[in-house]
């Protein structure tokens, strides 16, 4: 060993001089020098439990130096000649760094592999315990303002997602809504077809009214007796009227023609069966009024009977013409 | 050999025990392992060098753990951890690099 120590010396500056980024190397490093003369003192200072330690600390480099010589390296070999001068300048092992490795990996059960060991466990237990921490649980690895602008993102994002959502309910509603309206529009116009379609005569119709017969007593009646007939129903406020299977409407006329009648261009003939309907007490009333229609037709010696009915159905249709002159008239 | 028994150990104790980080220590908890991933090759180098002393791996590897985490608390303290730990990470790599470059040259010589 001694002689070891000696011929230590003049590898150990080359080294040096190889290495001039260890002087700016890590802290352990060049702690690991310093510290040394600290270790001499502790073991100075302190109970045999130091100086075992030591003791320990100075036998460990020195077991490394036997591999190489063993196997025969000429290559200058070992730092620890300058330990006990407690030397600043680190002494690097030149022997091959693998079996220098080897020789690391030893076991030796000192107190400072112990030391080392524990605290390997330690790092190793945290790297384990992060890594898992980390993979496991994204959220729980971030820092407190990270985890803040995380929510606002998320926060934003949420309102923006809402102010879609009442964006495309408004349009929703509002489509809704126009459908209501045209479902609207359409009800209004069919009814209003429906009605226009009664009054006009191109829908057939149903309802309380009163079915009138007249016949013609000794001579013909005149068209003009019909006719008085079919105005006072109308004043009456009959909506839907038919004579003998013809529709009356508002173009309707009455011709005498020899010795019947011509209704709107078809001749029709006694007895007349008309039906109307409206409210039958008013129509009845009127026509019965004396001087009126049914009283004129039985002085002329007619025969005119008036049945009160709460159904009576106008069946016969009439298709309204295209008017020929008249235009609608701008509802303004 | 007892150094990597231990760390093997203790990577299997905390992938099958898996403990949950206490809230306050996890901010800290990643910077105090890269801190203590630099003392141990910190401390590689030096047994490398022939110049491994425990005393000053078991102080350097506490107080680059403490200091570190100690970094980050007054980063996070001053509205600044995330750039502070961005900042302590970037040097210890520095650190872990050139004790790497520097076992590397032990052992390959290259």
């Amino acid at each position: 060993m001694s002689d070891e120590r000696d011929r230590a010396d003049d590898p150990v500056e080359d080294r040096v001089d190889e290495k001039p980024d260890r002087t700016e190397a890590d802290d352990v490093g060049s702690e690991a020098a310093d510290v040394d003369s600290d270790t001499v003192e502790d073991a100075r200072d302190s109970g045999a439990e130091v100086a075992d330690g030591a003791g320990a600390r100075a036998d460990e480099p020195r077991a490394d130096q036997p591999g190489p010589d063993a196997a025969g390296s000429d290559e200058p070999v070992t730092p620890e000649a300058l330990e006990p001068a407690t030397s600043a300048e680190p002494e690097p092992e030149p022997a091959s760094g693998w079996k220098r490795v080897a020789q690391l990996l030893r076991p030796r059960g000192t107190r400072s592999e112990l030391l080392t060991g524990l605290l390997c466990l330690a790092l190793g237990f945290a790297l384990a315990v992060q890594v898992g921490q980390s993979t496991g649980d994204q959220l729980s690895s971030l820092r407190q303002d990270e985890l803040v602008r995380l929510l606002d993102e998320v926060t934003q994002r949420a309102d923006q997602l809402d102010a879609e959502v009442s964006d495309l309910e408004a349009i929703r509603d509002d489509l809704q809504s126009e459908d209501g309206r045209d479902q609207a529009a359409r009800d209004l116009a069919r009814q209003r077809a429906e009605q226009e379609g009664i009054l006009s005569g191109r829908l057939p119709a149903q309802g309380p009214g009163v079915q009138i017969h007249v016949a013609d007593g000794d001579r013909p009646l005149e068209a003009q007796a019909l006719f008085n007939l079919l105005e006072e129903l109308r004043n009456a406020g009959a909506e839907a009227i038919q004579v003998n299977g013809v529709r009356l409407v508002t173009t309707s006329y009455f011709v005498d023609s020899g010795g019947g009648v011509v209704l709107d261009g078809a001749a029709i003939a006694s007895p007349y069966e008309w039906t109307a309907i409206g409210d039958p007490e008013t129509i009845d009333r009127a026509l019965e009024i004396p001087g009126g229609a049914l009283p004129r037709i039985r002085e002329e010696g007619g025969e005119a009977t008036t049945t009160v009915s709460d159904q009576v159905s106008v069946d016969a249709v009439r298709i309204p013409g295209e008017p020929e002159y008249a235009d609608p008239a701008d509802e303004e | 050999m007892i150094a990597i028994v231990g760390l093997v150990i203790g990577v299997v104790a905390g992938l099958l025990l898996q403990p949950t980080v206490p809230l306050m220590l996890q901010p800290y908890l990643p910077i105090a392992v890269v801190a203590a991933l630099d003392a141990l090759f910190g401390g590689l180098r030096a047994m490398l060098d022939g110049l491994f002393d425990d005393k000053v791996f078991l102080v350097s590897f506490l107080s680059n753990v403490v200091v570190a985490a100690f970094i980050v608390f007054l980063g996070d303290q001053l509205g600044v951890g995330g750039q502070l730990s961005t900042a302590v990470v970037v040097v210890l790599g520095i650190r872990i690099f050139s004790n790497a470059a520097s076992i590397r040259r032990h052992i390959f010589k290259a």
